[in-house]
């Protein structure tokens, strides 16, 4: 029963997509995708010799079949079928192929359900930058390592830039560059001579960072390095093993 | 099917024709696909008793019913016809076999985020309190078989409920969970389901329905912000739910979302069997501030609010004298996450039925967010609806991509529902 129903969505999927493609709803990127889909589909794997360099768009439907490799023709009609669920949900409730404006919005499941259910929302992007409204602040070498740019914390450092420099938080460069986990930026800050025990206001040090962070190989670097006091406690009491995930004992205090 | 390479060829319209037809669509195409913006017209909603837009003000000056009245005998007695090899079929929610087989339906094939990150995993727990409240009536558990293997490959489910919509009160049914299996998506099932679960509750001699939906049809009477408070903030970055803000680091992160261990309000206990009688009374005063709002008599509120692990989590505030003063409630629906390596389980709690009345709304609220993350709850859930607008970003929600739009089935209203005004709601 499985098979025969998806040769019949494959079938009706493919009238939707013939027809919708020649009212603009779907982009040229799209339909590429449904024609290696519909190959792959139909022929099999791409046996076809590639177009010439000067055939642009035959070159790029004979790309986008390649681009499925060994994929099973089964596959490849559920997938067709699923891209089209996935951009035009209602498709199989509308009248076939009128594309836009006609579907009933029926469509029993799938994104943000249909008639009858709940919505499954998350986190707008915007949700949680509303503190980083406005100018950043935040001074360049911070900048730097947050961005994980090794070559322009090495240039902001020849420049003079002090490593010991604090951001709003009295957080250093070590510290972003631990709670980002750029492992090469804590080792060049650290061959500048950036201070592996600062904390921040809360008593955090960069080991609390990458712990709370979980980045394992900032933390590792940072609890083999020389100077490092792993016994620190922040403001509410914890060593950076206390805020670790399990089975981080390289961030146990060897000296108590 | 053949080899040729005809059809396809004529699909890829010419590059020119095709960038020029989506510059014209391009925008009313993107309003469509989220939904934001009412279609030309609607080949199944246009045919139901449901308000539509563009109506003539003078066919909506007052609140009633759409449809000419009609009487049980007028009801189609025969269920509606089904494509061939397909069956109606009543799910037994007690029958623990039943029941599995729409929990496995709902976990494969029920509502997904845009992305395909997410997608709801009712428990069976969840399921039976959800469609067995009093008065539920098994033949709106409705089901559609596989004549041959009898594979479950949809569902539609109606459950008993008074609701009020401005001043009246109307015996409705709430529709829920319709889903049909993603392979059959193309077979139209979905407004069938929709035509037969209508006869089966106008056969119980009920008009009225309430439905919700994420998409917009004709027409909703509210709209509504879903907005969420993150509790365990790392795994809902690490998972994708949210993402870290890029100015920020984990570790401040984690402080800003940080809560206590234990809720502040002195009298905050869970919900008894006892306290029944008392919250039905809070509940029902509190609720007559919003235009649209379940009226529940003991019973209903003994099912709804009877604390349930996992389920539905409800506390009360008892003030001196056994007095109960305030109310909150919450309930979990955790979601799988489609293709993570780290988690496969998204757990989230949904804001239920909560009464302000000793306690400042934002006091019960961070209660309530410190309960829901100390029983392992990831995510916070909740709408703009009750009083919530001016207390979510004091306590930390960031707004939702998604809304939700509230429907009712033969009844049009005169005048809409803003989100503040809506005291009702649906799981």
């Amino acid at each position: 029963m499985e098979d025969s129903s998806l040769e019949e969505a494959f079938d009706a999927a493919t009238q939707y997509v013939g027809a919708a493609s020649t009212n603009g709803s779907l982009s040229n990127d799209q339909l590429l995708q449904f024609y290696g889909m519909y190959k792959q589909a139909t022929v099999g794997p791409c046996d076809a010799p590639k177009p010439s360099f000067f055939d642009r768009k035959g070159r790029a439907k004979w790309q986008a079949w390649a681009d499925l490799g060994q994929l099973p023709g089964s596959e490849a009609q559920q997938r067709y079928v699923d891209l089209l669920t996935q951009l035009i949900p209602d498709w199989a409730a509308g009248s076939s192929g009128s594309g836009s404006g006609s579907g009933s919005g029926s469509g029993g499941g799938g994104k943000r359900g249909g008639a009858g259910g709940p919505v499954q929302s998350r986190m707008a992007e915007a949700a949680e930058d509303e503190q980083a409204a406005g100018p950043d602040a935040t001074p360049p070498l911070l900048q730097a390592a947050r961005a994980g740019d090794t070559a322009a914390v090495e240039a902001l450092l020849q420049g003079g830039s002090d490593a010991g420099q604090r951001g709003s938080e009295g957080e250093t460069a070590l510290h972003w560059a631990a709670d980002r986990g750029h492992e090469a930026v804590v080792a060049l800050l650290l061959k500048h001579g950036a201070d592996i025990n600062a904390a921040d206001n809360d008593g955090l040090t960069a080991c609390h960072y990458a712990a709370l962070a979980e980045q394992r190989g900032a933390a590792q670097l940072l609890a083999a390095a020389p100077g490092v006091q792993l016994g620190l406690r922040s403001a509410d009491g914890e060593t950076p093993a206390d805020v670790a995930p399990p089975g981080w004992d390289f961030l146990q205090a060897s000296d108590g | 099917m053949s080899g040729e390479d005809k059809q396809p060829d004529k699909q890829l319209a010419p590059d020119g024709l095709a960038a020029r037809l989506q510059a014209a669509l391009g925008a009313l195409t993107m309003d469509d696909a989220s939904g934001q913006r009412p279609k030309q017209n609607y080949a199944f909603w246009g045919t139901q008793p449901v308000a539509q837009f563009g109506e003539q003000p003078s066919s909506s000056a007052t609140d009633g019913p759409i449809d000419a009245p009609k009487t049980v005998a007028d009801v189609r007695k025969e269920p509606y016809g089904l494509p061939q090899n397909f069956e109606w079929v009543t799910c037994d929610i007690n029958s623990d076999k039943e029941l599995e087989e729409i929990h496995d339906l709902l976990g494969a094939h029920y509502v997904e985020d845009d992305d395909n990150m997410f997608r709801f995993a009712y428990s069976k727990e969840f399921l039976r309190w959800a469609l067995q409240p009093p008065g539920f009536q098994t033949v709106w558990h409705c089901g559609v078989r596989v004549s041959t293997t009898g594979k479950l490959v949809a569902f539609i489910s109606g459950i008993p409920a008074t609701v009020r919509a401005h001043s009246n009160q109307l015996k409705t049914v709430e529709i829920n969970f319709l889903c049909v299996h993603k392979k059959l998506r193309h077979k139209r099932l979905a407004p069938v389901l929709i035509k037969e679960i209508t006869r089966r509750v106008n056969l119980h001699d009920i008009w009225q329905a309430v439905y919700t939906a994420g998409v917009l049809l004709p027409k909703p009477v509210a709209e509504c912000q879903y907005w969420h408070r993150s509790l365990n903030p790392k795994k809902l970055i690490s998972i994708g739910f949210s993402r870290l803000a890029p100015r920020m680091t984990m570790a401040r992160t984690l402080k800003l979302y940080k809560l206590p261990d234990q809720p502040v309000t002195p009298g905050l206990r869970q919900m008894e069997a006892k306290d029944v009688p008392q919250v039905t009374k809070l509940l029902a005063g509190y609720l007559q501030q919003f235009s649209i709002a379940p009226e529940m008599d003991e019973e209903e509120v003994r099912h709804w609010l009877s604390f349930q692990t996992d389920v539905v989590h409800s506390y009360v505030v008892e003030g001196p004298g056994g007095r109960i003063t305030d109310l909150l409630s919450f309930y979990t629906l955790p979601s799988s996450v489609i293709g993570n390596d780290q988690y496969d389980s998204l757990k989230a709690a949904y804001m239920f039925y909560t009464v302000p009345g000793a306690t400042p709304l934002p006091q019960l609220m961070n209660d309530a967010l410190i309960l829901a993350h100390a029983t392992g709850h990831d995510v916070f859930n909740a709408l703009d609806i009750f009083e919530n607008e001016k207390i979510l970003k004091e306590l930390k929600f960031g707004i939702g991509d998604g809304k939700l739009r509230y429907y009712l089935f033969n009844w049009r209203v005169a005048q809409d529902i803003p989100s503040n005004k809506v005291g009702l709601v649906m799981l």
